[in-house]
């Protein structure tokens, strides 16, 4: 599938969706259903929030890199200055802990990192609490996610510098793990 | 002439460019990852002046679509002057709906008022914000301001709260409260009343803030814990005048003002004082 | 009711609208044209493209005749006209020294390599307010163009004689002393984007090139008296400079063009540009140089060049002691504090009525002491 630049209207709603991922962490958010239908979900986010005036990378795919560059005006910088990665599989340890979280005095400049979460027999659930979060609020990753969670609990140990997450599955399911999120096995 | 062309391209009715948008939003999810924390945008001029609602102004243009229903306050109300200007430029520039029913509103712009009723988990409240740093009346210097909210070092605010109330007997800050947001950072609360303050505590909606002249974004997420600073044997006291009801509904359970040296009340909220007034007649 | 509030809603905004656009459209007076704007009042023309960060004469010209004079309203008009336009591209670095100057002074020395150039000034003219008639005024106008066709392309009148291509771009003065080793060489090897104050909001402690570009933007008055009250006020943190460098001039704006990547020039701007030399005498200076601070703003604006490039060196000088960093920064935009100080007009009856409460509630607390 091949992306396309989003028009200003779908722009909006897929950073409604975000912000509603981020502002719910563990709901399961459905970004608009005509953009999933056409091009792969995973790299919405990228559409709708990097310009010229950011940088990105995709670590694990040079063609999506290529083209998200290319509609975006993007810049392609390393994985430890992006401002947004994108990794199309569950991202090694090594990449988590390597993305930029910001400092203390500047936090914002911390990376968000959409991940490509797939529903499988064998997923994980996990409990999650912090702002936004529901009593029952749970996430459910794929097993070979249980890496990227690990790291990403240690990306955020320090709070308030850390990592902000989107996890989106292929039929355009968003789910926010904000670094404020408490994500534990149980 | 390719400049002339650019020139005639833009001419329409959005007040901010693509760029200016995906900005803001960057900016916003931050806030919102990082619940209470300014954080800095490129706070774009308006056709609205600066200390006039630009930075909600912009929120709101950043985050509304035309199947938005969009409600502007000023002071709790959505005739005053300002609203209505606010409001016309939403609404004429994203094809946004408008209401004055708080509960039929996904988009709420407001200055200084939380709607009485009506506010659930669709809802954003975008609120206006003047002077968003809460410790600007203990310290005036901007690195040292940075450095306290880096390491969340408030103690200097918590002395001056308690000499307020050793000085006067009771805490005198009138709105904006400061409070303490997911036990981390401190904020000005817009100035909204005080009376305003305990909805925001693990309220249902999302509160985004925007301050354009300060250049500042901030949010506190639904479900977030949001403490008035205070003492232990100092409750938190909101806005109160004994026997005060509005002379319009007769109710006493909203936010009141009243008429200068009278004892002549109303709700600040007039959408929620006419409801109140046509379920009662 | 007798409550009285700023309400009324769209018909009374609508009506303000108006009254505005009838009685400014249908004044008695002819209709304003743009190049009356452009070349009667240039000045306020390049003041307001100065504070809005615009170099676009036509539409500030369009913006002062709106806003009927006022200059601040009409960068208002320009900003938030730019805020609609997206940014397509970046200007490659423009070397100041490519400045075709049109005036040149160069109060340090009194002979400088590449001479001095009076240009188009009031600075010695008598300042008397021309009484004369509007008729009078048109003969001599009259009188002066059919001069003026015996020299073609000679604008300036006498003071631009005999000005040849080094004259337009003469040696800096600061290159002379450099020679002589007599200025601190804070030249870095480096070369760092510059700071976008548009899209990152500048705070203490900012690059030079936010503070640059935060002076640049300025309001005029602001930094005139940012200046004076360190001169005269309680503030004191900078010495009066001597001027090696006031020059006004053209200076070309070059983008790659997005296809061939080559540079294009789109256009010509003019700054008026200001090197300030300080005199280094505190402790952990080196006393046996000077320093030098730098103003550059669009137009002709030396007022503003001349108090940005004194606040330059006192800033740098000053290194955080102070908060002049961020009073520059903060304090000096004319949008804010214009925007702020007119928010007062605003109904404010939910804060005030707060206010009143806490009074009471005071009050009741000292009566408990009391009793």
């Amino acid at each position: 599938m091949t992306l396309a630049a989003l028009s200003s209207r779908d722009s909006t709603m897929v950073f409604r969706s975000l912000l509603q991922a981020f502002s719910s962490p563990g709901e399961r958010v459905q970004m608009p259903a005509h953009l999933c239908d056409s091009m792969s979900p995973l790299a919405l986010p990228l559409l709708a929030l990097v310009d010229i005036e950011t940088t990105f990378c995709i670590p694990d795919d040079a063609d999506l890199e290529a083209e998200v560059a290319e509609l975006t005006g993007s810049k392609v910088v390393a994985v430890a200055d992006a401002n947004f990665v994108l990794c199309t599989t569950p991202p090694p340890q090594e990449l988590v802990l390597h993305v930029g979280r910001g400092t203390a005095l500047q936090p914002q400049l911390g990376c968000r990192l959409i991940v490509s979460n797939e529903s499988h027999e064998d997923n994980l659930t996990l409990r999650l609490s912090g702002p936004g979060t529901r009593p029952e609020s749970q996430l459910s990753v794929c097993a070979a996610a249980s890496d990227f969670i690990a790291a990403r609990n240690l990306a955020v140990a320090h709070p308030p510098s850390g990592i902000d997450c989107w996890l989106v599955s292929s039929d355009g399911v968003v789910v926010g793990l904000p670094r404020t999120t408490h994500a534990e096995q149980g | 002439m390719l400049l002339d062309d650019l020139i005639d391209s833009a001419q329409s009715d959005e007040l901010l460019d693509e760029f200016a948008k995906r900005e803001i939003r960057r900016a916003i999810l931050a806030a919102v990852a990082i619940p209470g924390y300014q954080v800095p945008f490129g706070s774009r001029e308006m056709p609205v002046a600066r200390g006039w609602g630009s930075g909600g102004l912009q929120i709101t243009l950043a985050v509304v679509h035309d199947d938005d229903v969009v409600k502007v306050i000023d002071q709790g109300d959505d005739d005053g002057v300002n609203a209505v200007n606010l409001r016309r430029l939403v609404t004429t520039s994203t094809g946004a709906d408008q209401t004055s029913i708080a509960a039929e509103a996904s988009v709420i712009q407001s200055r200084h008022r939380i709607p009485e009723d009506g506010l659930d988990e669709e809802s954003i409240l975008v609120l206006q914000v003047p002077v968003p740093e809460p410790l600007r009346g203990v310290e005036r210097d901007m690195r040292e301001l940075a450095r306290m909210h880096a390491e969340a070092d408030y103690s200097r605010m918590w002395v001056s709260l308690y000499e307020d109330k050793v000085r006067n007997g009771v805490i005198t800050q009138t709105t904006g409260y400061p409070c303490l947001v997911n036990d981390r950072y401190v904020v000005a609360t817009t100035p909204i009343p005080r009376w305003d303050i305990p909805r925001l505590h693990e309220s249902p909606f999302l509160t985004l803030f925007g301050a354009g002249r300060e250049k500042r974004i901030y949010a506190i997420p639904p479900r977030t814990k949001v403490e008035p600073l205070t003492f232990e044997d100092v409750p938190f006291e909101v806005e109160h005048a004994d026997g005060a009801t509005c002379s319009l509904c007769k109710s006493n359970a909203a936010f009141l003002v009243s008429l200068p040296n009278s004892d002549v009340w109303m709700c600040s909220d007039t959408d929620w004082c006419r409801r109140t007034r046509e379920a009662s007649a | 009711m007798g409550y009285v509030s700023a309400r009324g809603g769209l018909d009374a905004i609508r009506a303000a609208e108006r009254l505005v656009r009838r009685l400014r459209l249908t004044s008695e007076s002819s209709w304003l044209e743009e190049d009356q704007i452009l070349e009667k009042l240039r000045l306020l023309v390049d003041r307001v493209m100065g504070e809005a960060g615009l170099w676009a004469p036509r539409l500030a010209a369009k913006a002062l005749r709106q806003s009927e004079g006022d200059a601040t309203e009409a960068v208002h008009l320009l900003r938030a006209y730019r805020s609609t336009l997206p940014r397509f591209a970046y200007s490659e670095s423009a070397d100041a020294d490519d400045v075709k100057v049109e005036r040149r002074i160069v109060p340090a020395f009194q002979r400088v390599p590449g001479n001095q150039l009076l240009g188009r000034s009031v600075d010695y003219t008598a300042r008397f307010l021309e009484r004369q008639s509007d008729d009078m005024a048109r003969e001599e106008a009259e009188k002066l163009r059919s001069e003026a066709s015996g020299t073609p392309g000679d604008e300036g009148g006498e003071a631009h004689d005999n000005t040849d291509t080094t004259q337009r771009s003469p040696q800096r003065l600061l290159e002379m002393l450099r020679e002589m080793d007599l200025v601190v060489d804070r030249r870095r090897a480096d070369d760092p984007e510059p700071f976008d104050i548009t899209r990152t909001p500048a705070r203490p402690p900012a690059a030079r090139s936010a503070l640059l570009s935060s002076m640049t933007r300025a309001d005029t008055g602001a930094l005139v008296n940012q200046w004076y009250r360190n001169i005269l006020g309680p503030d004191g943190y900078l010495h009066e400079v001597t001027l090696g460098e006031v020059r006004h001039g053209a200076l070309d704006v070059v983008v790659r063009h997005p296809v061939t990547g080559l540079p294009v020039c789109v256009t010509s701007v003019r700054v008026t540009e200001v090197e300030a030399i300080e005199d280094l005498e505190g402790v952990d200076e080196d006393r046996t140089k000077f320093d030098v601070g730098y103003g550059l703003c669009f137009g002709h604006n030396e007022r503003k060049a001349i108090a940005m490039a004194n606040l330059d060196i006192a800033c740098h000088r000053d290194a955080g002691r102070t908060q002049l960093e961020q009073s520059l920064l903060l304090t000096t935009d004319a949008l804010d504090s214009a925007g702020f100080l007119e928010h007062l007009k605003l109904p404010h009856y939910v804060t005030f009525r707060s206010m009143i409460e806490r009074k009471f509630a005071m009050r009741k607390a000292r009566n408990r002491d009391a009793s």
